[in-house]
C-alpha cells in the first residue's frame, strides 16, 4: 500500500493529468449525450443571467443593423395586413372556421446565446421557457421569417433551441415551384448553406427556387420561407443539393416561436392511425 | 513568486477570459478559423511555475469555458492537455544560458523568435487536441486539420498582436 502512494507520490504530475483527463472524460461522455438535461449547458441559470447581460451590452452596439432588421419586418407585416383586410372584405359573408385562423400562436423571444461554429450541433439560447408557456418541440422562426431551429429544452426563463446548423436535425421542406417534397440536412461546416436530400430525378430542380416548410411536420404553418436553392448538381443517379439559408445564424438577435395549438390534436389522431385503431 | 507575478496572473485572467467571452466566442473566419485567445492565460503563466498547479488552474479556466460554450469537458480537457505540454516545450525549447530565476513568458523578456516557437508550437497541439475531441470522429480529419492551422494562426496573430501593445505601455 504504502509502495503504491509512494509511486503516485513519484509521478504524482502525471498522476494528476490522468485525474483530470479523466474528470473531462467522464464529463465528455455522460454530459454530451444529454446535452437537455445536462447542468452545464448554457440555459443554466447564472450562465444564462451573465450571457444576458452580455448580450445587452452587445445589442447595444447592434442597434441600427437590428432597428433594420425590425424595420424590414414591419413592412412585410403591413403588406401581409393589406392582403388581409381586402381577403376580409371579400371573404365577410363566408364563415371562417375561427379554430384555423388562431391555429398558431407567435411569441417573441431575444436570443442570448448563440453559436455557429461548432462541427456537428450547434444550439442557441433564448430568454423564454416554461414561465412564458414554451414547450420543447415548439418551431423558432428568425426576424426576416426564415426557420431557425426547434426548442430543445426548457428551464423556468431561458429555453435551448438547437438551430438548423445542426447535423442531428432533418427537417422536412418542399420546393415551391412544383411542390416537390424532400428533407434539409446540415453538413457543415458553412452556417449559411444545408443540402436538400431525397429530391426524385424525374422532378426538376432550377437554381433560385424557393424551398419552404412543408407543413408535414407541426412545428411550423405551411410555406414559411426556409432558404432559396443556390446550386444544383446532377452526378447521375440523384441530385445534390445546396440551398442558400434564409436566415442569417451569424446575426440573430430576436425571434418568433410558432405554437401550433391543434398539434395535440393532429399527433393524437395520426398516433391512433399509426397503431392500427382507425382503418379502412 | 512574486507579489507582483500574483497580480499579473489574477489581471490575465480577467482580460482573458472577458475578451474570450465578449469578443471572440462566436468569431469565425473564413468558415474555420476560431479564436481561443482565453488559452493564452497558460501560455503566459510564470516559466517556474509548477506543472500540478498549472494543470488545475487550467482545469478550472476550461470548465468555466465549458460553461458557457454548452461543451462539457471539451474545453477543460485540452486545457489540462495544454498545461501537461507546457513543461515540456518550455523544457525543450531552453536557451543555451537557460533561464533567468524570475523569467516571465514574454516577447521582451525571450525575444520573438522563442515566443513563436513556443505560441505556436502549444497553441497548435492544444487546438489539435480541442478540435479532436469536438468532432470525436476520425473521418473528418481533414476539416479538423484545417480548422486547426487556421484557428492556431488566428489565436496567434492576436497573441502576439497583444504582447507588442502591453511591451509598448510597459
Amino acid at each position: 500500500m504504502i509502495r503504491l502512494l509512494q509511486f503516485f507520490y513519484q509521478y504524482r504530475d502525471v498522476s494528476l493529468f490522468f485525474l483530470l483527463q479523466f474528470i473531462c472524460f467522464w464529463l465528455i461522455v455522460s454530459l454530451n449525450v444529454y446535452q437537455t438535461s445536462s447542468y452545464f449547458n448554457s440555459s443554466h441559470y447564472v450562465a444564462g443571467k451573465i450571457n444576458q447581460a452580455q448580450s445587452n451590452v452587445v445589442d447595444y452596439f447592434r442597434l441600427s443593423s437590428i432597428n433594420q432588421q425590425l424595420a424590414e419586418e414591419n413592412q412585410k407585416l403591413r403588406q401581409l395586413l393589406t392582403i388581409q383586410q381586402q381577403k376580409q372584405v371579400l371573404m365577410q359573408e363566408a364563415k371562417l372556421d375561427s379554430s384555423h385562423l388562431s391555429q398558431y400562436k407567435y411569441t417573441t423571444a431575444k436570443v442570448i446565446n448563440n453559436s455557429i461554429n461548432k462541427f456537428s450541433s450547434n444550439y442557441f439560447t433564448i430568454d423564454k421557457g416554461s414561465n412564458h408557456g414554451i414547450k420543447p418541440g415548439t418551431g423558432v422562426l428568425s426576424v426576416g421569417g426564415g426557420v431557425a431551429g426547434r426548442v430543445k429544452s426548457c428551464t423556468g426563463n431561458f429555453s435551448l433551441v438547437s438551430s438548423l446548423l445542426n447535423e442531428n436535425s432533418r427537417f422536412p421542406i418542399k420546393i415551391k415551384r412544383g411542390n416537390i417534397d424532400g428533407i434539409l440536412e446540415w453538413e457543415g461546416p458553412d452556417p449559411t448553406e444545408a443540402s436538400i436530400l431525397y429530391i426524385g430525378k424525374h422532378h426538376k430542380v432550377y437554381v433560385g427556387d424557393t424551398v419552404i416548410t412543408s407543413g408535414y411536420n407541426t412545428m411550423f404553418p405551411e410555406g414559411m420561407i426556409v432558404g432559396k436553392i443556390k446550386n444544383v448538381v446532377d452526378d447521375g443517379k440523384k441530385y445534390l443539393i445546396q440551398a442558400r439559408l434564409a436566415t442569417d445564424f451569424t446575426a440573430m438577435s430576436y425571434v418568433y416561436l410558432v405554437e401550433d395549438q391543434l398539434k395535440g390534436e393532429r399527433d393524437s389522431l395520426e398516433n391512433k392511425a399509426n397503431k392500427g385503431k382507425i382503418t379502412d | 513568486m512574486k507579489q507582483g507575478n500574483i497580480l499579473q496572473i489574477i489581471l490575465y485572467f480577467l482580460l482573458f477570459t472577458v475578451l474570450q467571452l465578449t469578443l471572440f466566442k462566436n468569431v469565425l473566419l473564413l468558415n474555420y478559423a476560431s479564436c481561443f485567445i482565453y488559452i493564452s492565460f497558460l501560455l503566459l503563466l510564470p516559466i517556474h511555475t509548477k506543472v500540478n498547479v498549472a494543470m488545475l488552474m487550467g482545469f478550472g479556466l476550461g470548465l468555466l469555458m465549458d460553461i458557457f460554450y454548452s461543451t462539457p469537458g471539451i474545453n477543460a480537457s485540452a486545457c489540462v492537455m495544454l498545461a501537461f505540454l507546457r513543461v515540456r516545450v518550455i523544457r525543450l525549447l531552453t536557451p543555451a544560458g537557460g533561464y533567468d530565476g524570475a523569467a516571465v513568458i514574454s516577447v521582451s523578456y525571450l525575444g520573438i523568435l522563442w515566443f513563436v516557437k513556443y505560441a505556436a508550437l502549444l497553441i497548435f497541439l492544444h487546438h489539435f487536441y480541442f478540435f479532436l475531441l469536438e468532432a470525436w470522429d476520425f473521418s473528418k480529419f481533414l476539416e479538423i486539420l484545417l480548422r486547426t492551422v487556421f484557428s492556431s494562426l488566428f489565436t496567434l496573430s492576436i497573441l502576439i498582436m497583444f504582447q507588442y501593445l502591453i511591451k509598448r505601455e510597459g
